[in-house]
């Protein structure tokens, strides 16, 4: 009886013997192995990328709440009975759960942004948003100023403070930037920077001079909280010109953040709001809606390594058949000197093991390699995104684990036809066979 | 104690091509150890099928082979394999040594399926290479040596276990006649020592040095001589 340690010895002499086979074998399982530790790892690294992008936009307790919607065909309208204004804050801010609530207007006029960067003057339209300081205190310096509530008060002195969104940041370094071989911009370039901001005039809407006012603005630094496609400002700042420019008596909001006191009170909170007729999304929400999509991505990519990693299987199991052919010679000799049928059953799928283990090592070596090399690229393509994660590519100790056993797996499943059938061979008809 | 091997009305048949061919056809006799036994016949008189079955190789389909009084045959797969790991060494006419493992290599195959590898493995290898004439050669590959040195190899590796019998199969076909009256000399001499030796031949000449001599034709002992 040779046992698993003698087997397994015997089985790594023998491997060493065909050398050149066992290694092409072992290649196929490290090609498999690889592609699935790969695409397991990429997965894995950009869900925590995304999650964490969440968590920073819209922290756990915080809910996102917008008037209820209804679409025909692609064009939404917002309810006209689900109004956000003051009365609705108060009685948001009444419900259980709610430390408070941080509403967001938006300017009711078209607006047109000036500004001279890298010595070029620069004119866009955009949108004009009020927000709550607290929105984004935690993500500018604290001595920005933007926390002032004073801003909003008809002696504050410009230039007003204004945030812009990192997303658009990245979006114009990434596109615009360079295919207008402009300069990229960071936050810390942008710091300062002043403009000249149009109230009540557009492209597309160029609007008297006379009712046109001006207003300077200075950017303080960037958020992911704040509208992608707009300025932000002091929300009272934006109520002020609200009423004084459109004649706006009750301000009415376009979204409210809802702040829940602990991370357990979101899920009562948001039940609390959509009763009152109002959409609510939450960071759990998005989150969840990223890891369904990402399982969904990574059984995808599983199944797709899982293939690579069976043709690898089939090739294995093939080339074993042909492998106990030309060693029926030194199988029957076996069988003569005292093998069982067990033992020459358990020779052939220690070897199988073996290159199981290397070919699944290999892999999770290249897999690891590919992973480096792929987010150096990344880093070289992306190198301007504000928001870039460390990495893709999450190669955690659960994905190894899974690389590892599926090569072992697969390669040991592939071993027992061509390991029963050299347990079967006569070894009286092979070594009288010449 | 010697061993003692005992044929009963061993029949092995088997279907070809539609007909039964009767390779042992009722063959009894009986073999112990310390006794140089041959058994000649024509090519196809079933005399390779006997020595199979003897050794625990080749199941027959009838009658039995009782060792040392118990049925050889009765017993399970890894049994049959202790049997002839412990109890019986073979030696081919093709030698059949791995061509690429040295010569001491081949010899420690069968330790590697005992069911206790002993602590003096290597050095009982040695032995029964020495033991053969082979101690200039333990280190080689066992494909670069001569077709006599080859069957040394295949000698020691029968014996390396100490079984009570060495069943060889055509030990001289693929020798010269030197070189195969070697082999029969060294397979006397285990003889000598203890070893039962079963030598399978259509050589009629190897009888001249047998204990005792078996004539085998269509799966029958046609005659037997001491």
């Amino acid at each position: 009886m040779i046992g698993p340690a003698r087997a397994l010895r015997r089985a790594g002499h023998n491997l060493g013997r065909h050398r050149a086979r066992a290694l092409v074998l072992a290649g196929g399982v490290a090609i498999g192995v690889a592609m699935l530790v790969f695409l397991l790892a990429f997965v894995a690294g950009t869900r925590r990328a995304l999650l964490d992008r969440v968590v920073s936009s819209l922290p756990i307790t915080h809910l996102t709440v917008v008037p209820r919607s209804f679409s025909l065909s692609v064009i939404r309208f917002d309810s006209p009975f689900s109004s956000l204004d003051p009365g609705a804050v108060e009685r948001i801010e009444r419900l259980p759960g709610v430390e408070r609530v941080l509403p967001m207007a938006a300017l009711k006029l078209p607006a047109q942004l000036r500004a001279r960067f890298f010595g070029q003057g620069f004119v866009t339209d955009t949108g004009v948003f009020g927000i709550e300081p607290a929105l984004v205190a935690d993500q500018l310096p604290a001595e920005a100023g933007f926390a002032d509530e004073s801003a909003a008060e008809p002696r504050s002195r410009p230039p007003f403070p204004a945030v812009i969104s990192a997303d658009l940041i990245d979006m114009y370094n990434t596109g615009f930037a360079k295919t207008n071989d402009l300069p990229q911009l960071t936050p810390e370039i942008l710091a300062g920077q002043e403009a000249i901001l149009y109230l009540g005039t557009s492209s597309f809407r160029p609007g008297p001079e006379a009712g046109v006012r001006a207003v300077p603005i200075r950017l303080i630094g960037v958020s992911d909280r704040v509208p992608l496609v707009g300025v932000s400002l002091p929300r009272l700042l934006v109520e002020r010109w609200n009423a004084e420019l459109a004649g706006e008596g009750t301000p009415e909001y376009v979204q409210l953040t809802v702040v829940a006191g602990r991370a357990q009170d979101v899920e009562e909170v948001a039940a609390g709001i959509e009763a009152m007729g109002y959409e609510v999304t939450s960071g759990r929400e998005i989150a969840q809606r990223i890891r369904t999509l990402t399982r969904v991505l990574q059984a995808a990519f599983g199944l797709i390594g899982l293939v690579v990693l069976a043709v690898a299987g089939v090739g294995i199991g093939n080339a074993l058949l042909l492998s106990v052919m030309e060693r029926r010679h030194e199988i029957g000799i076996f069988r003569s000197v005292g093998a069982s049928r067990g033992d020459i059953r358990l020779l052939f799928l220690c070897e199988a093991a073996l290159i199981g283990v290397g070919g699944a090592l290999a892999g999770l070596g290249l897999a690891a390699a590919a992973a480096l090399g792929a987010a150096r690229a990344l880093d070289r393509v992306l190198p301007d995104l504000l928001f870039l994660p460390d990495s893709f590519f999450a190669l955690s100790w659960p994905i190894l684990g899974v690389g590892l056993s599926l090569g072992l797996l697969v390669s040991i499943l592939a071993a027992v036809p061509p390991a029963h059938r050299a347990a079967r061979m006569d070894p009286a008809r092979i070594l009288t066979s010449g | 104690m010697p061993m003692k091997i005992a044929c009963r009305q061993v029949a092995k048949h088997f279907s070809l091509d539609g007909r039964t061919v009767r390779a042992l056809d009722g063959v009894s006799c009986e073999l112990e150890s310390g006794q140089l036994v041959v058994i000649t016949g024509r090519s196809g008189s079933g005399k390779t099928t006997l020595l199979n079955a003897i050794g625990g190789l080749d199941r027959p389909t009838g009658g039995s082979v009782q060792v040392d009084g118990e049925d050889l045959y009765a017993r399970g797969d890894r049994a049959l394999s202790r049997y002839r790991n412990e109890r019986v060494g073979f030696v081919f006419q093709s030698f059949h040594l791995s061509p690429d493992e040295t010569a001491l290599e081949n010899v420690l195959v069968p330790f590697l399926f005992a069911r206790r590898t002993p602590p003096d493995a290597r050095a009982r290898a040695q032995d029964a290479l020495v033991g053969v004439g082979l101690d200039e050669q333990l280190d080689q590959p066992a494909g670069t040596l001569s077709a006599g040195q080859k069957q040394r190899v295949a000698i020691a590796r029968a014996i390396v276990n100490r079984p009570d019998f060495v069943l060889a199969d055509e030990p001289t076909g693929n020798l010269d006649e030197r070189t195969g009256a070697d082999i029969v000399a060294l397979l006397r001499r285990l003889v000598e020592e203890g070893l039962g030796v079963v030598i399978v031949t259509h050589d009629a000449a190897i009888s001249e040095v047998a204990d005792r001599a078996l004539s085998i034709a269509d799966g029958k002992i046609v005659g037997a001589s001491a």
